[in-house]
């Protein structure tokens, strides 16, 4: 029941005994006494005095007068002394008489509800209540209270969905006149609605009164109820309405000013009615109220986690309505400025929990260090954070931090649930990363450490699955035959069946391997490893010369099972081959043409085609075949595949020499024109970029060859960068930026980068636009294209030059360290030429040049003629480079060693460098003493 | 400077002559007058009461420097104006602007307001063209007007002035200088909204730019810290302001817009339901739940016509 509706609780002062003088007092004397202690509010004496009087001297007829006018001031005294069943006969008594005064009459009224409501005489209150609100002729702020006290006495009855009705019904008409009490009728209002469990009503009170909150008396009770009502429409996953109750709570700070002002305000509306005559009554009433709401202030002030637990709650709901991004967002606002608490660690995991629900795995790591951070080793939830942490790093494919982070929950918490798992997922990882020697380090550690744990059994049948991809296959079989012996009820029962049955077949033991895989056939029919069983029967029937049988299990394969069905159509089709069934071979590759003309095997199945009929001695058909094919498809832009049937075109023209080179370059040349004409752009772009492969050299650089730069320039009107092969545009690119035509290769290639940031040419790609980046002057671009390069087309052949490109620009731009680590990893780079890495020694020494360090230039110049003698330019100019440099550095006995060294290589004799070494050799000849005599002087020297 | 002055002072006495304005002064007395002149030593102003007994003129001059503020009377047809600047054309409110221009730094002056709604209404008009005037009205305000609460809005509008003429740089810089300088939840709100939009228009141009940017290492990354710093800025006043329900509800209808535009129809239809349920009353719920509408039907399965047998 909330406080506003309880009345006189006022704590009275134990009585003031007014001793034995009052016997000895008379009539005069006692009523003199009674008024003055009422006019003071004194009302045991006042009580004692007058009741003394009445009962003494009432029956006399002189004395009826004063009895009839102390009559209610008795009352009133018994009823500040809260003798409110004594007091409800005298008021009675005082409210028969006529010449009543108005205003005493007033009060008495009033009181007789308290007291009938305090003596348990419930109805008979209600009444007096509901007669004196009804009544406007009454003190207005006793009619408010009556108001209240009328509400609260339906729900002391049981009838709470009355009070609110009421309430609802009544409080409009008092806001404005009365906003005080209309708030405190709001309060009770609330109250009654989820007394009546009314929640939708409840909420439309909230939501009708958030806006009248700041004035509000009770505002705490107020709000403590919305939290109440939250909580239950949380508890009924209710959530929509769990949020709206709960984003209309205050924060506690705000709640308690806002509380304090209004206690504030009573207390200076009480100094000021205290000041005035005959306000006792609202001056009690007031300090009623005062009593409650300070009660109300201190139990709140009281209350552990009130902020933490209500973002919990709400974020609890957005959390039940699916709205991870949002329940995530509030515990992390609410985790920046609350500290920590048992509520705010429970919100920390479980904003983890919802960032990892989002699969946003940035923030759920930040909060998974946010966790360690505040609640350190203390934290309760620490395993549990730190493996989702692991997780999340895994997901976010930070491989080697997720290995560490599964690791530090290892060490950290070895005995704990997560320990084992975090183990498993070391291993797994390194699985994932083809570590398979780590893997199996990782899952036996698991089975060592922790054989009780679930993840043991995992850990065992990956250790068979590790032994399997690594090769191994009879250990592998070995393992999971074990593996299905050790765990009567085995988790991965069909994998491990499966795996042997795959391994035994791996070991080429085919009548073993047909009787497991039959025998997984059909206890797991239907199930998705069944196709790659299937197609391994039949390789292994055809092992074992059972050929029908071979060809049966091959079409089992369902095409759902996309690759295993291709691969099976092809081992159909090299079976006929073998079987010299030539006729049904061709027949079956050109079924798999007509019906999968999608695929990346389409080419390879036109060219087996093809062989039939060149086996046949019959190659105009095989053309025809490859001509028919690029003629139906050739102008379909998502078949990647005709360009690698129109790039093997010469392959069926072999046998006519230069001649059926010709015949398929006219024929292109009119596919090509005749596209054109019809406007089939993508037919056209294919047929010259055919020409070209059949012209030049297929994957080279385009720049070189005349011929093949014209025709890729006559194509470049065509191409389309988002629908067109990139193999072809960026030929055409690179053919538009050989012929200077810079800006439109620069917007090709970004074209292509765009709608293929995936493609195989993107080592190309990058180059390009480096260098175009280079030639504009522009070189962070140039650099940042360069080092996207080095990201993304790490296996490229081109690193090496890519790297001495990017290092001239760097030393271009005066960062000549940065330019010698990127040369010096020119040598380091896997797959680069001799030349390259020849080219990068010399860049290494004119950079060192450059940079005044001819010490270390001396020796990448002399390293480079003695490791790459073979290119004879480059070793021309890199002795003529260390001998200028020896000369620099004053050392020129050994620059004259260098220079006769150039001159006296043959091979070098063609090149300017060595020429002016010989007019070297005759200046230091002249500086520097004969050997002999050299040493001689320094021998003197040194006696 | 002192013909300026000189002009200022000529300008204003002739605009003011009929106004019905009060003076209050330092000492807190008041005089309901006609402002005649005011220039940085005197202003001049008529009294609009009885001049008293001696029925002396009720023209009087007070120092300017003892002056605390003025508050002007609206001028005929100012008044409907100046309650509906929020709704009135640029035109009409050009004019007003014009009028108070010469007390924008003055306190209480209601140029600042004016010059806002007109700026605004430039930029609500056409903003491709008007965006630069907007951003020079809005400097200005910046610049001198005396009210703190107009400095702010002016600061918000700069922002938006910048959006429009696509300097998402510096209105992304200034927001966040500007949310860093704030606690006021209705400022905050406002600027978040905007660097909001500024990330969203980044964000399409990133994606416009990487049609494939989810198979793009590079540009992946970028994409998803921009794509979710936009969602979580919009969300923000439905998450911890959410009974200011119009600006919840925009920034709730806004997440909708930009998970529509990531193709997560799905996310996009819950937002919309969030909106319908949690702000059913707001401008932006209809949008809600039209786009809601659109989503659902796009969604649903075709059912084939029933086939005469």
């Amino acid at each position: 029941m909330p406080t506003s509706v309880r009345c006189v609780e006022e704590e009275t002062e134990t009585a003031d005994p007014t001793g034995a003088a009052i016997e000895t007092e008379g009539a005069a004397q006692l009523l003199e006494r009674g008024r003055v202690a009422f006019a003071a509010n004194d009302f045991l004496v006042a009580e004692e005095a007058l009741e003394k009087f009445i009962i003494d001297y009432g029956e006399a007829e002189e004395a009826k007068e004063a009895v009839r006018v102390h009559r209610p001031m008795l009352a009133i005294s018994k009823v500040g002394l809260k003798k409110f069943a004594e007091a409800l006969k005298w008021i009675a008594l005082s409210l028969k008489d006529p010449k009543l005064d108005a205003r005493l009459g007033d009060e008495l009224k009033f009181w007789r509800g308290i007291c009938l409501m305090t003596g348990g005489e419930l109805v008979d209150a209600q009444h007096a209540f509901g007669a004196y609100w009804a009544d406007e002729s009454h003190q207005a702020f006793k009619r408010y209270e009556a108001l209240l006290l009328f509400a609260t006495l339906y729900i002391q009855q049981g009838f709470p969905i009355d009070a609110a009705d009421f309430l609802e019904d009544q409080q409009p008409k008092i806001r404005e006149s009365a906003p005080e009490a209309a708030g405190r009728a709001v309060v009770l209002e609330l109250y009654a609605r989820l007394q009546s469990e009314q929640p939708d009503k409840a909420l439309a009170v909230i939501r009708r009164e958030y806006d009248s909150m700041e004035s509000m008396t009770q505002v705490i009770s107020f709000q403590s109820l919305a939290l109440q009502l939250g909580s239950t429409f949380l508890e009924n996953e209710n959530w929509y309405d769990a949020i709206i109750c709960m984003q209309r709570i205050w924060p506690a700070e705000k709640l308690i000013e806002a509380q304090g002002d209004r206690v504030k305000e009573i207390e200076e509306r009480i100094a000021l009615l205290e000041k005035r005559e005959n306000a006792q009554g609202v001056v009690f009433q007031l300090k009623a109220i005062l009593k409650r709401v300070e009660r109300e202030l201190e139990n709140f002030r009281k209350m552990e986690n009130f902020d933490s637990a209500l973002q919990l709650r709400l974020a609890m709901a957005y959390q039940g309505l699916g709205r991870y991004r949002e329940a995530a967002l509030i515990m992390e606002e609410m985790l920046a400025v609350m500290p920590p608490d048992p509520v705010v660690e429970s919100a920390t995991l479980a904003q983890l929990q919802c960032w990892m629900e989002i699969k946003r795995w940035p923030k759920a790591v930040a909060a998974a260090e946010q966790y360690e951070k505040v609640f350190g080793e203390e934290g309760k939830f620490l395993p549990t954070v730190l493996f989702l942490k692991a997780e999340a790093l895994r997901e976010d494919q930070q491989y080697g931090t997720a290995q560490l982070a599964y690791g530090d929950l290892v060490e950290r918490f070895p005995e704990d649930d997560f320990a084992a798992k975090a183990l498993f997922m070391q291993g797994f990882l390194y699985l994932q990363q083809d570590d398979n020697e780590g893997a199996l380090y990782q899952f036996d550690q698991v089975q060592r450490k922790y054989p009780e744990s679930p993840m043991a059994q995992d850990a065992d049948y990956w250790t068979g699955q590790a032994f399997s991809f690594s090769g191994m296959y009879a250990e592998a079989r070995e393992h999971l035959e074990g593996y299905l012996k050790r765990h009567k009820t085995a988790k991965y029962l069909k994998e491990a069946i499966f795996r042997i049955a795959v391994c035994t077949f791996s070991l080429a033991e085919y009548e073993d391997a047909i009787r497991l895989l039959e025998g997984f056939v059909e206890d797991y029919a239907g199930d998705p490893f069944t196709d790659e069983a299937n197609l391994l029967l039949g390789d292994a029937y055809f092992g074992q010369g059972e050929t029908e049988a071979g060809f049966a299990a091959y079409e089992r394969v369902r095409p759902t099972a996309v690759r295993f069905f291709e691969e099976a159509w092809f081992k159909k089709g090299n079976a006929f081959k073998l079987l010299e069934e030539y006729e049904t071979m061709r027949t079956h590759f050109e079924d798999f043409v007509v019906a999968y003309p999608d695929s990346n095997r389409m080419p390879e199945a036109v060219y087996w085609v093809g062989w039939t009929y060149l086996n046949a001695d019959e190659p105009e058909k095989a053309r025809e075949k490859y001509w028919e094919v690029i003629e139906k498809y050739g102008n379909d832009p998502d078949r990647y595949g005709v360009l690698d049937v129109i790039a093997a075109l010469p392959k069926v023209y072999k046998d006519e020499g230069e001649d059926g080179k010709e015949t398929v370059l006219t024929k292109l040349q009119v596919m090509k024109t005749r596209a054109a004409i019809a406007k089939e752009a993508t037919r056209a772009v294919r047929a010259g970029y055919g020409k070209s492969l059949i012209v030049g050299k297929a994957d080279t650089v385009v720049g070189s060859d005349v011929a093949v730069r014209s025709e890729l320039l006559d194509i470049f009107k065509w191409v389309d960068p988002q629908n067109h092969n990139p193999a072809i545009s960026v030929a055409i690119a690179e053919a538009q930026l050989a012929a200077g035509n810079r800006t439109t290769a620069k917007n090709l290639f970004t074209e292509i980068r765009r709608w293929h940031p995936r493609a195989v040419q993107k080592d190309r790609i990058y180059r390009a636009l480096g260098s175009i980046a280079a030639r504009e002057g522009d070189t962070d671009k140039a650099i940042e294209f360069y080092d996207r390069f080095e990201r993304e087309a790490i296996a490229s052949a081109q690193l090496g030059e890519v790297r001495i490109e990017k290092a001239g620009i760097l030393r271009e731009v005066g960062k000549t360290r940065e330019a010698l680590e990127t040369l010096e990893s020119v040598l380091e780079t896997g797959g680069v030429t001799a030349q390259t890495k020849a080219g990068a020694l010399f860049d290494l020494g004119e950079t060192c040049v450059a940079a005044g360090d001819l010490k270390r230039a001396i020796v990448y110049f002399e390293r480079l003629y003695v490791a790459y003698g073979k290119f004879s330019e480059l070793n021309a100019k890199a002795y003529w480079e260390r001998g200028k440099a020896l000369e620099s550095l004053e050392l020129n006995r050994e620059a004259l060693e260098t220079y006769e060294e150039l001159v006296s290589r043959a091979d070098l004799e063609r090149f300017e460098e060595t020429k002016k070494a010989g007019e070297k050799i005759a200046r230091l000849k002249t500086l520097v003493p004969p050997a002999g005599e050299a040493e001689a002087g320094e021998s003197e020297v040194a006696l | 400077m002192k013909f300026f002055v000189m002009i200022l002072c000529c300008l204003i006495s002739g605009f003011l002559s009929r106004a019905e304005d009060v003076i209050y002064l330092k000492t807190g007395e008041s005089a309901l007058c006609r402002i005649d002149a005011i220039t940085p030593k005197i202003t001049n102003f008529t009294l609009l009461s009885d001049p008293g007994p001696a029925k002396g003129s009720a023209r009087r001059t007070v120092a300017t420097e003892r002056i605390d503020y003025f508050v002007f009377g609206f001028k005929p047809g100012e008044e409907a104006v100046y309650q509906n600047r929020k709704r009135e054309s640029s035109e009409v409110l050009e004019k007003w602007w014009n009028t108070w221009f010469a007390h924008l730094s003055r306190p209480r002056a209601r140029t600042a307001a004016f010059g806002s709604a007109f700026a605004h209404a430039l930029l609500r008009e056409d903003p491709e063209i008007n965006a630069k005037r907007a951003l020079s009205v809005f400097d200005r305000i910046i610049g001198r007007a005396w009210s703190e609460d107009d400095v702010a809005e002016a600061k918000q509008g700069r922002l938006r002035a910048l959006m429009a003429m696509g300097d998402l740089e510096t209105a992304t810089h200034e927001a966040h200088l500007l949310a860093g300088e704030t606690e006021d939840p209705g400022l905050l709100i406002e600027v978040k909204y905007l660097l909001a939009q500024a990330d969203f228009e980044t964000l399409k141009v990133l994606i416009e730019e990487n049609p494939k940017w989810e198979e793009d290492d590079e540009v992946r990354p970028e994409r998803n810290r921009l794509y979710h710093i936009v969602v979580d800025q919009l969300l923000w006043p439905h998450l911890f302001h959410a009974t200011r329900e119009n600006e919840a509800a925009r920034g709730l209808f806004g997440v909708a817009g930009v998970y529509r535009f990531a193709g997560e129809e799905e996310l996009a239809l819950a937002a919309c339901e969030d909106v319908i349920q949690l702000y059913p009353e707001t401008d932006f719920t209809p949008g809600a739940v039209a786009l809601a509408e659109q989503i659902q039907s796009q969604s649903a399965p075709h059912t084939p016509e029933k086939e005469d047998p």
